[in-house]
Order: C-alpha cells, then sequence, then structure tokens
C-alpha cells in the first residue's frame, strides 16, 4: 500500500504533464491603465503625505494659540505665579531637621 | 517541468528589455506597453496557477503591473537581477496578498468534483489505483490539486504549489517570497501535515466507497 505522500506525488506528477494553458492576448489599453494607475497611485501618496503634514501642522498651531491665549488671561488676571514660593518651601521643608 | 515561468526572458531578451524599463520610468506610455507585450503571459501563468478562486487573472494581471509601475524607480539592473524575474516576484507577492484578502476559503465537497477529479481525489484519499493517464487526466490533476490547496491557509498553499506543482527549488522559493531557507522548509512540513488532516476529513465524509 503506498503512502498519502506518494499518491501525491504521483498526482502533482500527473498535473505537471498536463498541457498549458495559453495566455489570452493583452486587453485593449492595459498597459496605458495600469501606468496611469500607478501614477495616480503615487500622487495620491504625495497628496496624503501633504494632506497629514498639513494637518499636524494646523494642530501645533492651534494648540500654540491656545496656550498663548491661556498665558496671556493669566498675567491679565493680576495673579502672580506662586511658583518661587511654593520651591522656597519645598527647599525649607527638605532641609529641615529637629 | 516548470508550469509557470517558461516564458521568463532569456539573457538576450532581458538586455532588449533594459531600455525600454528606462523609457517606461521616464513616463513612455510606448515603452511601458512593449513591457507589458513582453511580461504579460508570464505574470498571466503565474496569476492563474496562484490566484484566489474568486479573482479573475486580468484583475490580478492589472494590479501586477500596476505595482511594477509604481515600483519601477526601485529597480537597478545592477543589483544582479533580470528584469523578468523581479516583476515575478511582484507577482507572487501580489497573489500572496490576493490570498490573504480572502475573508473565507473554499470548502472542497466531492459534490463539487468534475468526475476525473473526483477519481485523483480518491486516489489521494485511498489505496486505489492511479488514474488511467488520458489527455484530460493532467488536467483534472491539476484541478483537483488546486480545488485541495485552495483549501490551506495563503502562505501553505503557495509553498507547496510552487515545491510540488512547479518543482522550483527551496533557494528559489525563499528569493521570490522573501523568506528564508529554513523557513520555506518549515512551512513545506507544516503545510504537508495540514494536507493530510484536510484529506482524512475528507476520507470521513466518504468511509464506504474509500474502503472498497
Amino acid at each position: 500500500m503506498n503512502s498519502m505522500d506518494e499518491r501525491w506525488n504521483n498526482c502533482a506528477r500527473a498535473a505537471r504533464t498536463a498541457p498549458q494553458e495559453t495566455p489570452p492576448p493583452v486587453p485593449l489599453g492595459f498597459a496605458l491603465r495600469a501606468m496611469r494607475d500607478a501614477r495616480a497611485s503615487t500622487e495620491n501618496t504625495t497628496l496624503d503625505l501633504w494632506a497629514a503634514l498639513s494637518r499636524r501642522a494646523l494642530a501645533f498651531a492651534a494648540t500654540a494659540i491656545v496656550l498663548a491665549a491661556s498665558l496671556l488671561w493669566w498675567e491679565e488676571s493680576g495673579d502672580a505665579i506662586a511658583t518661587p514660593a511654593l520651591a522656597d518651601e519645598a527647599i525649607q521643608q527638605v532641609l529641615w531637621q529637629p | 517541468m516548470r508550469e509557470v515561468d517558461s516564458v521568463e526572458c532569456t539573457p538576450a531578451e532581458e538586455t532588449n528589455l533594459a531600455p525600454w524599463v528606462e523609457r517606461a520610468r521616464c513616463g513612455d506610455e510606448a515603452a511601458a506597453s512593449v513591457l507589458v507585450d513582453a511580461l504579460y503571459p508570464m505574470v498571466w501563468r503565474i496569476a492563474r496557477a496562484r490566484r484566489p478562486v474568486r479573482v479573475s487573472e486580468e484583475d490580478l494581471a492589472q494590479d501586477v503591473f500596476k505595482k511594477v509601475f509604481e515600483r519601477l524607480d526601485q529597480y537597478s539592473a545592477r543589483g544582479g537581477i533580470p528584469f523578468a524575474h523581479w516583476v515575478a516576484r511582484i507577482a507572487t507577492r501580489t497573489c500572496l496578498d490576493a490570498l490573504r484578502a480572502e475573508r473565507r476559503r473554499p470548502e472542497l465537497r466531492w459534490a463539487d468534483m468534475a468526475e476525473g477529479e473526483a477519481d485523483w481525489l480518491q486516489h489521494i484519499c485511498s489505496a486505489t489505483a492511479e488514474p488511467a493517464q488520458s489527455s484530460g487526466s493532467g488536467k483534472a490533476a491539476r484541478e483537483m490539486l488546486h480545488k485541495l490547496l485552495s483549501m490551506l491557509p495563503p502562505k501553505d498553499r503557495m509553498v507547496l504549489q510552487m515545491l510540488d506543482l512547479e518543482e522550483r527549488s527551496v533557494k528559489d522559493i525563499a528569493s521570490m517570497l522573501g523568506w528564508s531557507a529554513s523557513l520555506v522548509k518549515v512551512r513545506a512540513f507544516r503545510a504537508r501535515l495540514r494536507l493530510k488532516q484536510i484529506v482524512n476529513k475528507l476520507k470521513l465524509e466518504r468511509p464506504d466507497e474509500l474502503d472498497g
């Protein structure tokens, strides 16, 4: 009794001996279509790249405007920034020894 | 005998293609037509042998040539790879992508088999005698093997197709698919195991006929 591998090989051998199918002629306008599709796809990729860059630049500009506006508002509200006082307090706490 | 790339260009033809590649790179549509005319039969055969069941050869060939023209700038004859081989590599990978994109792999049922195909499947499933060689026998064997292979995962199918049906070397397959030689061997081993499982399942569907 032959193994499945052997029977598989018999079948593959028979398949290889089958006559090759003849490819049909190149469809009309095939090359032109392929080339234009390729060109359009490359242009789309470039456009996508620019669109992505523009979106990022816009997001960055919007964040910068919001930050600048909030800083301006903070300064105009008259509250002194408490950072130096807080820092002094923190240093005193660290250096404090009983 | 290789089923697929018997039409790959000879070195002389390859040299003849070089100027057309350069011109197509500059956007010359006439040069693109010459390249397509020279390579379409090879691409069609690759697509025919390795395509998913529901995709036509022409659609795949269109996709292949689109990618070829998109990446023409990346091709360099100095790299030592013939242009036809470079195109064959793109065609193989496009077929693999198309196989991966298939949402469901087709089911294989005995009832879907034509008469000659069922004889070959029966031969693989049980120890029945090899079907007599006739004019249509080879074609039936090929059709049946394609149906059987289409049940495997894409990479497994591709490896067995290239190893057993096209008799390509492991090195050649590794170069075509961008894998290492050991990966090709491991995948072929696993693919054969999966194939045996599928065949055993098919045997269970028809135990009476196959015992005799």
